[in-house]
């Protein structure tokens, strides 16, 4: 027969074989990604339309506090635009964090019955949240029509920072996933973590603010430079490019440490959840 | 020629109780200092097994509860890893330890048919082309758009059954799903798997019910405590195992002195059987049982018999209280040996494991006595068409159902 299966206990981690096998999988990473936003959309009685209630009244909050209330310099960007513009990755980083990190967890009756690589399961909130990420943006377009902003060739690089988004999301979805698995305490402090997140990430005020001592921290915030990359995208505000190449290198440092660390863990999932 | 399928050297799977690996970070980090391990509370679920499945066998499974069938499955299926040993398997494996896995209510029958396949391993192209054959078999082209939730249970068994039908793996893993949906539904989907055995599928089975073990298999694996006791021709192996059962359960009645009354009508036995007269080492939730008592008289003529039978869970609550003067059967014996059968058609106690006590009156007068004459093991079933049952210690089932209102 073609296929032969060796199963060992004390045998090293083959890192490779399984992220292959999640390719194997893909269709079931599509299909469980397909049936989240369905499910819920569907299960809502305002379905679709929470997805832009959601965020349009962060929007306000956001603009209410710093454009109204404390009047933060915007670049020349109009204030609602501007949170408008740097709450869209972050939308999306933290929905996919927040819902990867109890994914495993959550899915305790697959896991418990089936096999399949266990990564797939917070890799498909990676994609179901981007439906998330897509609306922002398309309110944000109509947004900036309303606002008479022109495009230009440069909004096209929202596409590269989309994917460091995406990396972003995965890497520490990934590691949150599994130290949940492992410690339970981490559905408790995943919701600080995310608000502490929220404060120090570039979303409604320019990185430009943070005074120099502070900075190369402020930097190393995989977030600052995706959102502010977003922002030179869309309304050309200046980008610190440094900002950019030090928070790729972070993501890609927290993405390789959180697959292997959950790989890992992989083969004694089933006994600890 | 036979060539082997799978190949299991030296596994064993240990578990860890106690809170290592798992937990808070507080009592992770206790242990770390204490010198982990100590907490530690280990038990083997599988120990040291050794074994060949050739390929083209139909292996059922057996062993009382606890014995790690179900261990050794999700073993086999990858869901676990062993602690110890190693396992080669020639080909690709498939596992149904359950029907409809990652089904989901607000989905339609068709998106749950591609969601289930991709679950259970099947390519999108392979769910494309089997669809009509998959909806065809269900019998449910009228539902296909309908949400899963609005399914009754029993549609929603078939169309699971249905999907997993269509696997079409070099080896099969089955545990006890078998006991769930209508017989005859069931059995379709059986044929179906069954079918390919022939032409070399493996198919590794675990269920309770030996007599469908005994039509389905030509081969059985009697594990008890994790380790196997005998493995070889399903027949004598069930044999084997029922011998033991009844060795356990059976002889003590007879010889039992701790019994109370004046003796004139004992209990001489007691077996717990099911519909085809096969002893019950588990009973399914549901299914027909049978208690056979024999009694043994002292005397040629015994008028105005009463059995009582009380089935007590371990905390010592009474669950049933069932005697034949109640039911309405007068029992008069004539000679001195007498067999008599108390008939459940549906049994309805909830899994967990209770304890029999049986007393015989003569003429009002207390005859015998015996607490725990016997324990009997209840496990999943299907009282209800689902297969479900509520959670242990929480009530008897009962034969009820739900009816909507049309507004």
């Amino acid at each position: 027969m073609a296929m032969t299966t060796i199963i060992e206990a004390g045998s090293p981690v083959q890192y490779w074989r399984k992220i292959r096998e999640c390719w194997q999988y893909r269709d079931m990473l599509r299909m469980l990604s397909y049936r989240d936003v369905r499910v819920r959309y569907a299960q809502t009685f305002l379905g679709m339309a929470w997805a832009i209630i959601n965020p349009i009244i962060s929007v306000l909050l956001l603009y209410f506090v710093f454009g109204v209330v404390v009047k933060v310099d915007t670049q020349g960007v109009p204030p609602l635009l501007f949170s408008m513009a740097g709450l869209c990755s972050w939308n999306y980083f933290s929905r996919v964090v927040g819902e990867a990190g109890s994914s495993v967890i959550g899915a305790q009756s697959l896991v418990k019955k089936v096999y399949f690589p266990r990564l797939i399961i917070p890799l498909s909130k990676s994609i179901s949240a981007l439906i998330d990420l897509l609306i922002v943006i398309l309110m944000l377009a109509i947004m900036m029509i309303a606002y008479d902003i022109p495009f230009s060739w440069q909004a096209i690089m929202i596409i590269p920072f989309t994917v460091m988004a995406i990396m972003a999301g995965i890497a520490f979805g990934v590691w949150i996933a599994a130290l949940t698995i492992r410690f339970r305490d981490f559905t408790h402090i995943l919701p600080l973590i995310l608000r502490i997140g929220m404060f120090l990430s570039p979303i409604a005020y320019g990185a430009s603010l943070v005074p120099q001592p502070y900075k190369w921290a402020f930097n190393l915030n995989p977030l600052t430079g995706i959102i502010e990359g977003f922002r030179w995208a869309l309304f050309n505000t200046p980008l610190d490019i440094n900002s950019v190449w030090i928070s790729l290198v972070v993501i890609l440092i927290i993405l390789i440490g959180g697959i292997w660390y959950f790989l890992r863990m992989d083969q004694y999932i089933a006994d600890i959840i | 020629m036979s060539t082997a399928a799978i190949i299991i050297e030296n596994v064993s799977k240990i578990y860890q109780r106690g809170k290592v690996r798992r937990g808070d970070i507080r009592s992770s980090m206790n242990s770390w200092w204490s010198g982990m391990g100590k907490e530690k509370e280990e038990f083997d679920a599988l120990k040291d097994i050794n074994l060949t499945i050739q390929q083209g066998d139909v292996v059922g499974i057996i062993g009382p509860n606890g014995a790690g069938k179900s261990t050794l499955l999700k073993l086999l299926s990858r869901i676990t890893f062993p602690s110890k040993g190693r396992i080669t398997i020639h080909g690709t494996l498939s596992s149904m330890l359950e029907v409809g896995t990652g089904f989901h209510p607000e989905l339609t029958g068709r998106e749950n048919i591609y969601l289930n396949g991709a679950i259970i391993g099947m390519k999108r192209e392979e769910v494309a082309r089997k669809l009509d054959s998959i909806v065809a078999f269900s019998g449910l082209e009228d539902f296909l758009d309908t949400p899963v939730k609005h399914y009754s249970s029993g549609m929603y068994v078939r169309l699971a059954f249905s999907v997993a039908s269509h696997l079409e793996p070099d080896i099969l893993l089955i545990d006890e799903v078998l006991a769930v949906g209508d017989q005859e539904f069931r059995n379709k989907c059986l044929e179906k798997l069954l079918d390919v055995s022939g032409q070399g599928r493996t198919i590794i089975m675990v269920s309770h019910q030996m007599s469908h073990l005994k039509q389905l298999c030509n081969h059985g694996i009697y594990l008890s405590g994790g380790k196997i006791i005998n493995n070889g021709p399903i027949d004598p192996i069930i044999q084997e195992y029922l011998d033991a059962v009844d060795k356990a359960n059976l002889v003590s009645v007879a010889e039992r002195n701790d019994r109370k009354g004046s003796g004139k009508v004992k209990l001489n036995s007691i077996m717990v059987l099911d519909e085809h007269q096969y002893n019950l080492p588990v009973i399914s939730a549901g299914q027909k049982v049978i208690f056979r008592l024999e009694l043994h008289s002292t005397e040629l003529e015994s008028r105005n018999v009463e059995v009582k039978i009380e089935l007590l869970d371990s905390f010592g609550h009474l669950w049933c209280f069932c005697k034949n003067s109640i039911s309405g059967t007068s029992i008069t014996m004539l000679k001195d040996k007498v067999t008599i059968d108390c008939v459940f058609p549906k049994f309805p106690l909830n899994k967990g494991t209770y304890h029999l006590s049986t007393t015989i009156f003569v003429q009002n007068q207390l005859s015998d006595e015996v607490i725990n004459a016997t324990s009997i093991n209840v496990d999943q079933g299907m009282y209800y068409e689902t297969g479900k049952l509520p959670p242990a210690h929480k009530g008897f089932l009962s034969d009820y159902h739900w009816v909507l209102k049309p507004d």
